[in-house]
Formats: structure tokens, C-alpha cells, sequence
């Protein structure tokens, strides 16, 4: 079957295509995931759309309290932005960290979002910032929240002729001193997470999301001043990983323990 | 699909198909044979080029998606007849052994010196970070990086 390829260059074009080709038509952004899904046979799409020469996705601005940032934004932009360095620290570590140079330059934030795996690094600290997911189609906007956009490994709950806009941003109190992302991977650079965490501390409370060890990232808000076991019990039922080629499942627990434990007390 | 790309200065037009990667267009289209077809899969940092002037990993970028950018290569910062402040410094420190990642390293390493009046040793091995070698033990390109950034007056910070 002959294939079809396009470069869009506006909005409106891409919610147009992606409207008529729904679920058979593939963005790709930077392309790191699927061009190596390409490669490795997993994929085989009839129907490409590049997004990477449409500016409106791009980039991070400010508003009031929130900051705005486009879903085909690179990961070295993100990393090199002051703005979310002070005011949403666990995004920028876990950017920080990600990959390397070249994949930061090609890989975007919507990329990482619309692969939805549970090892996407910049995921766990959207839930610290009750990020929007902001989607567009033909049919209009609608904005859902971080905590109700992914369904499992590879899955969210955007229709087929959705795409995600821009990322919203709230919690603009993320400092280097009260939060941070915490990742635990093979050797720094290119490596995919065995196990991370996003966390907050404030006096009263503090805050933890898991990457890597379930198949879906949840929020976890514990209180100040739980012993050793009620810790245990309290994050017990959030962690339930898988064995796969990086680690075992009782490995990823206890990794997952220690973090909590030494950010905790 | 027919696409035009700026290589090197020239411009180019060249026929790709939907799954073309930059890497073959280069290399096979282009016949320009510094960057290498390594792992092909964004690790190893062989097939290093500049897109509008940004290191990524060529293997990785879908020809048809860069249609209208420029690219630059090994050759394209190299003069004439001679050798560049980096290719100079990896043969006097003793940091190129079958060569195989070289041309990666110096386009991370021209990036990253062209944007930088001084440096710490850290913010030189984090540029170098997506580029592989198996022969040299990296202390080698480090220092032969050093070297070059010598020669081109970018200083070292404590
Ligand atoms: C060597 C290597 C190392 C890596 N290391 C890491 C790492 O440390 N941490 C990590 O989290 N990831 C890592 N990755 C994975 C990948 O680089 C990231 O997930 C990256 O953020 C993907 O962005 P992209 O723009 O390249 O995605 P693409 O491949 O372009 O797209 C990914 C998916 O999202 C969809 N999509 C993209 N943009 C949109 C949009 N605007 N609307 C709707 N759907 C969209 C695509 O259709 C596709 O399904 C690595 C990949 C490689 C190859
Ligand atoms: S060949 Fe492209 S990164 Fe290895
Ligand atoms: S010199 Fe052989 S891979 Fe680096």
C-alpha cells in the first residue's frame, strides 16, 4: 500500500488530517519512540503526520500563576528554561536526566505524554503540579488532568481524532529546596528508568508519584510523623511493578522503599 | 516524497520514501560518509550531525520530517585542506583508535565549544554524554578535547 506523509504547518490543517485519517493517522513529534518502534517491526504506519515544523506547539510561556508549555516543545528546551527551573524543579531534574543531548533535542513532552509508558520521566512530576492536559480536535478543546489521562501502558484516553496541544502547569511552588525527581536507571545517560520518584515536602505533608513501578502513576500524599511500617503500608498498594530485561519486580520495591524512606525521614 | 535540504552550505533535493532516515540520505543519497551507522537506534551517537544547528542522532530522524532545514556534518566544519581544532586535538592526545565514533564526538564537541567562552570539565563530559566509544576509554577525547579548546582560547573554569 502506498504510504502517505505529510508535514503540517498549522493547527488547523493537523486537526483536519488527523480528523480524517482518526486512529490509522500517527503523529510523530521527534520521533525517538516511533521511529525505533518503525525500525523494530512493531509499527507499520500507513498514514505519518509530522508535527515538527509547527511552531504553535512550541515552546513555554507564563501566565498569572501558571506556565503553558506547547506539547512539541523539546526536552532541551524545557531543561534550559529558568522558569521551570525555580518554579517546577522535579520537572527540570527529571529533563535533566533523561537520555542524552541529541535525543533531548529531538524528543518533546508531548511525545513523552502521547507514549504514555509508565517509565516517561517528565510524567511523575506533572502529577506534583496537577498538570491539564490540553487536547484538540475538529470538534474543539477539552482539558482533562494528569491524573485521569492514562489508562495503563500506552494508553490514555485520547479519541483518535485528538491531539495534544499544550501542557498546563499549576503548583508554581516546586522548588530546588522543597521537591525534587529522584531517578534510578542503569548508568546516567540513555537510560530508561529502572524505578523514579517525584516528590514535595512541606511541614504538614509530603508528596510522592512513582514512575516505573505500576502501570498506572498515582498522586500519594502522606502525613508527617508515621512510623517505619505505617510508611510501609501507606505506599504498599501503589507499587506493583513487573519483571522485565532491566529489573526484577522485588528489586524495583525495594528501590522504590528506600527512595520514600530517605526523602521521608 | 521530494525534499530540499541545506547540507553544508549546498542545497540539496533528494526523492525519500515515508520511512528514509536523515542517516541514509547522507550517506547513501549524498555519499557524505563521516557519520556512521552504528546501533541505529539512538544510543551510540555515531551518526551525530547538526539540524539547524543542534546535535541529534540522524539514525533517529525521519528524512521527509526535515525537509527545508539545513544540516551540517564532520565535512562541513572541517577546512579544506587541514583539520579542525577538535580533529587535531584527538590525534595529538592519542583519543581516535579505529575512529568509528569520531566524527559523533566532534560534532558534540563543536556544538558545545561554539556556544562557550569557558567551561567546567563536568558540562564537557554531560555534551559528550550520547556519544559511544569502545576503544578509547573516553579519558583520551577528553583530554583531546581539552586540547582543542586551548588551541580555540576557551578556557576551563574551576
Ligand atoms: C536512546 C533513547 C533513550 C531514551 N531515554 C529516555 C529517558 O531517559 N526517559 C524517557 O522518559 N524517555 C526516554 N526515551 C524515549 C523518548 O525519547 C521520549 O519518550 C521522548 O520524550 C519522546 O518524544 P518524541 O517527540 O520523540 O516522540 P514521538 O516518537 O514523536 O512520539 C511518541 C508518541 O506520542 C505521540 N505523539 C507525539 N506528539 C503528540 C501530540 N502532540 N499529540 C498526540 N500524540 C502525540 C506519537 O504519535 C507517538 O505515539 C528514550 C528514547 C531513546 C531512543
Ligand atoms: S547509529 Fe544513530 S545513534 Fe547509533
Ligand atoms: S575509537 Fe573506536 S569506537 Fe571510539
Amino acid at each position: 500500500m502506498n504510504k502517505i506523509f505529510v508535514n503540517v504547518e498549522n493547527l488547523a490543517d493537523l486537526l483536519s488530517i488527523k480528523g480524517q485519517y482518526g486512529k490509522k493517522g500517527i503523529i510523530i513529534s521527534g520521533g525517538t519512540d516511533i521511529v525505533v518502534r518503525m525500525k523494530n517491526n512493531m509499527i507499520d504506519p500507513e498514514v505519518l503526520i509530522s508535527i515538527k515544523k509547527l511552531a504553535e506547539l512550541k515552546g513555554i510561556v507564563a501566565r498569572k500563576t501558571k506556565v503553558i508549555i506547547g506539547a512539541g516543545t523539546s526536552l532541551d528546551e524545557i531543561e534550559n528554561s529558568t522558569l521551570i527551573k525555580e518554579n517546577y524543579y522535579p520537572l527540570y531534574q527529571a529533563v535533566f536526566n533523561m537520555a542524552s543531548p541529541q535525543l533531548r533535542n529531538m524528543g518533546t513532552i508531548g511525545g513523552n505524554i502521547g507514549n504514555a509508558s509508565p517509565a516517561g520521566d517528565t510524567i511523575p512530576p506533572l502529577f506534583l503540579m496537577d498538570a491539564e492536559i490540553i487536547l484538540y480536535s475538529k470538534k474543539g478543546k477539552r482539558s482533562i488532568s494528569v491524573t485521569e489521562f492514562f489508562k495503563g501502558p500506552g494508553k490514555t484516553v485520547m479519541r483518535d481524532d485528538e491531539i495534544i496541544h499544550s501542557i498546563i502547569l499549576k503548583n508554581n511552588y516546586l522548588t530546588e529546596k522543597n521537591s525534587g525527581y529522584i531517578k534510578v536507571g542503569q548508568r546516567n545517560a540513555l537510560a530508561i528508568s529502572i524505578a523514579s520518584v517525584a516528590y514535595f515536602k512541606d511541614k504538614k505533608y509530603k508528596r510522592f508519584a512513582f514512575g516505573s513501578v505500576s502501570p498506572i502513576i498515582h498522586l500519594i500524599e502522606l502525613k508527617f510523623g508515621l512510623s517505619d511500617e505505617q510508611l510501609l503500608k501507606e505506599i504498599e498498594s501503589y507499587i506493583t511493578p513487573i519483571d522485565d530485561v532491566r529489573a526484577t519486580k522485588e528489586y524495583r520495591k525495594q528501590v522504590i522503599i528506600n527512595l520514600v524512606k530517605d526523602i521521608y525521614f | 516524497m521530494n525534499i530540499k535540504i541545506k547540507v553544508n552550505g549546498q542545497l540539496r533535493s533528494v526523492e525519500v520514501e515515508h520511512n528514509t532516515t536523515l542517516l541514509q540520505v547522507i550517506r547513501k543519497d549524498l555519499n557524505i560518509t563521516s557519520p556512521k551507522s552504528g546501533c541505529e537506534k539512538g544510543e551510540c551517537g555515531a551518526c551525530t550531525v547538526l539540524l539547524d544547528g543542534k546535535p541529534i542522532t540522524s539514525c533517529l530522524v525521519l528524512a521527509f520530517t526535515v525537509d527545508g532545514s539545513e544540516i551540517t556534518t564532520l565535512e562541513g566544519i572541517t577546512p579544506k585542506d587541514g583539520l579542525n581544532p577538535i580533529q587535531k586535538g584527538l590525534i595529538n592526545a592519542g583519543g581516535i583508535q579505529c575512529g568509528f565514533c569520531t566524527p559523533g564526538f566532534i560534532m558534540s564537541g563543536h556544538n558545545f565549544f561554539s556556544k562557550k567562552e569557558d567551561f567546567t570539565i563536568d558540562e564537557l563530559k554531560r555534551a559528550l554524554s550520547g556519544n559511544l566509544c569502545r576503544c578509547t576509554g573516553y579519558k583520551k577525547i577528553v583530554d583531546g578535547m581539552l586540547l582543542a579548546a586551548k588551541e580555540m582560547g576557551i578556557k576551563v573554569k574551576k
